[in-house]
């Protein structure tokens, strides 16, 4: 641990702060317990007595957000679960961390497709570590802890918010630091001395987006095509108007002016919005009209034997009474 | 809940099932087959007909209500179980793509939770029930209902709402 000296007088370590807040952040970390699918099987696994995740500085899973400070997103994330993330990920005190957990938890896995799951958990939260699989061996996770202690290692306290914290592998592909990744990469390529009688495990996952074009590959925040052009003509369309509705706004109001009073200002923008309220508003009418039209002779009937029903339930209590008597 | 169930064997609760049905309501059909009471009626008459399973009958259970859509018109089917062995299958067809059909929420209280994910799935609107909201899908930035055959699985459409 960083620079020690000995000195005359014993227990006394000179090292950065950095280095202390760092190892002792990296070697107690509370990952939170927030299963969301299969994945959280594994998880499970991960943290029972064969795997033992406990050996390697990670607490028992916390029932609290407040207690912790990992996120391992293992599953599905679904667009309606996003939501919850994002408020559990909100409640947990800095500093947090999350490890996306699964095929799914990175892209959207298998149920890319699906019109309700969210194609990665790093499109609402932000994700440190990325443990492909499907779901992950519990070695994985733990190679994804792993990691992801190596990178709190890195972490700076003075002034590391400011500028982007330093990756542990360069884009040109150069590692910064010791991987047992890279002895893997031989043994899963063949290169390295196979033993005799033992089967490896297969350490390399590939993973793709299959029938996804290659923007979508690496790009986060890739969007379709037809997608962006509506939205684009959409802001177009919506800047025009605003444009129009000041310009004719100046223009009546100029007119007004000259004519100091008169008619009403700004009509043409009026009209425009509320056609739109309207519209919104159309649904939620006719769903409440459903609601009211509860007077319908077709429900007058069940009501009233449901009452019936109730009051024979009610005698339960009163029959009692009447053997007592 | 202190209820006199029907006694007998199977076979005699079904038929008396069946022939209560028959003597009340205009059934479209009625048979049994198996441990099962098949009835078809129409969908004005299903809240009574249930009604009068739950209440003269007693058959105490709504275990689940399944929708089809038949692009054109909606299969509904209504499951109660007796709880000793005999079902009773209420089926009703819908025709049109907006169905409406009375809630049975006034008689088995179960069937709130059942209506809201057929409406939530299916879209349809059951009128009288006190809390029409979807289930599962999120109430903002998505005005699908995902069962149905009209609805196109497009990636394009996880992306409504999210940018």
């Amino acid at each position: 641990m960083g620079v020690m000296q000995q000195f005359n007088e014993p227990n006394i370590i000179t090292t950065t702060t950095d280095k202390a807040f760092n190892w002792a952040r990296k070697n107690s970390l509370w990952p939170l317990q927030f299963g969301l699918a299969c994945c959280a099987i594994e998880m499970m696994s991960t943290g029972m007595a064969h795997n033992d995740l406990e050996r390697f500085g990670s607490s028992p899973f916390m029932g609290s957000p407040r207690q912790a400070d990992v996120m391992i997103v293992s599953g599905t994330v679904s667009t309606k679960m996003a939501e919850r993330m994002t408020r559990l990920y909100e409640q947990m005190p800095d500093p947090k961390w999350v490890i996306a957990m699964g095929a799914c938890a990175i892209s959207g896995g298998p149920f890319l497709d699906g019109y309700s799951v969210l194609m990665g958990a790093d499109r609402v939260i932000p994700v440190d570590v990325y443990v492909p699989g499907c779901p992950p061996r519990p070695e994985a996770l733990i190679f994804g802890i792993m990691t992801l202690q190596k990178k709190i290692e890195r972490e700076q306290q003075v002034g590391g918010k400011e500028r982007p914290a330093p990756a542990l592998v360069d884009e040109d592909g150069t590692v910064h630091e010791y991987l047992p990744e890279k002895e893997y990469q031989e043994i899963s390529e063949g290169k390295a001395p196979q033993l005799e009688g033992i089967r490896y495990l297969k350490r390399t996952y590939t993973f793709e987006r299959k029938g996804m074009p290659p923007g979508a590959q690496t790009d986060v925040g890739w969007l379709p095509k037809e997608v962006k052009k509506k939205l684009k003509e959409e802001e177009k369309a919506r800047k025009e108007a605003e444009k129009k509705a000041a310009e004719e706004k100046e223009s009546k109001e100029a007119a007004e002016a000259e004519k100091s009073g008169g008619a009403a200002t700004a009509t043409a923008e009026k009209p425009k919005a509320e056609g739109k309220a309207d519209g919104g508003e159309a649904k939620g009418e006719a769903e409440s009209a459903k609601g009211e039209a509860e007077a319908d002779p077709s429900d007058g009937k069940p009501k009233a034997e449901g009452g019936a029903d109730d009051g024979s339930s009610d005698s339960s209590g009163s029959s009692g009474g009447k053997e007592n008597a | 809940m202190a209820v006199s169930m029907p006694g007998g064997d199977v076979a005699s609760r079904l038929s008396g099932y069946l022939d209560g049905l028959k003597n009340r309501h205009g059934l479209e059909e009625g048979e049994v087959e198996g441990n099962v009471v098949r009835v078809v009626v129409a969908p004005e008459s299903v809240p009574q007909v249930l009604a009068t399973a739950k209440a003269q009958l007693k058959v105490l259970h709504l275990s689940f209500i399944t929708v089809v859509d038949w692009e054109g018109s909606f299969e509904l089917t209504y499951e109660l179980l007796d709880l000793r062995g005999g079902t009773v299958r209420v089926k009703t067809v819908i025709e049109g793509t907006e169905p409406v059909i009375g809630s049975v929420t006034s008689v088995y209280p179960t069937a709130n939770w059942h209506e809201r994910e057929a409406y939530d799935m299916f879209g349809v609107a059951f009128r009288g029930h006190p809390d029409l909201r979807r289930t599962y899908m999120w109430q903002d930035h998505f005005d699908h209902h995902p069962l149905l055959k009209s609805f196109d699985i497009s990636t394009k459409r996880t992306f409504e709402g999210l940018r």
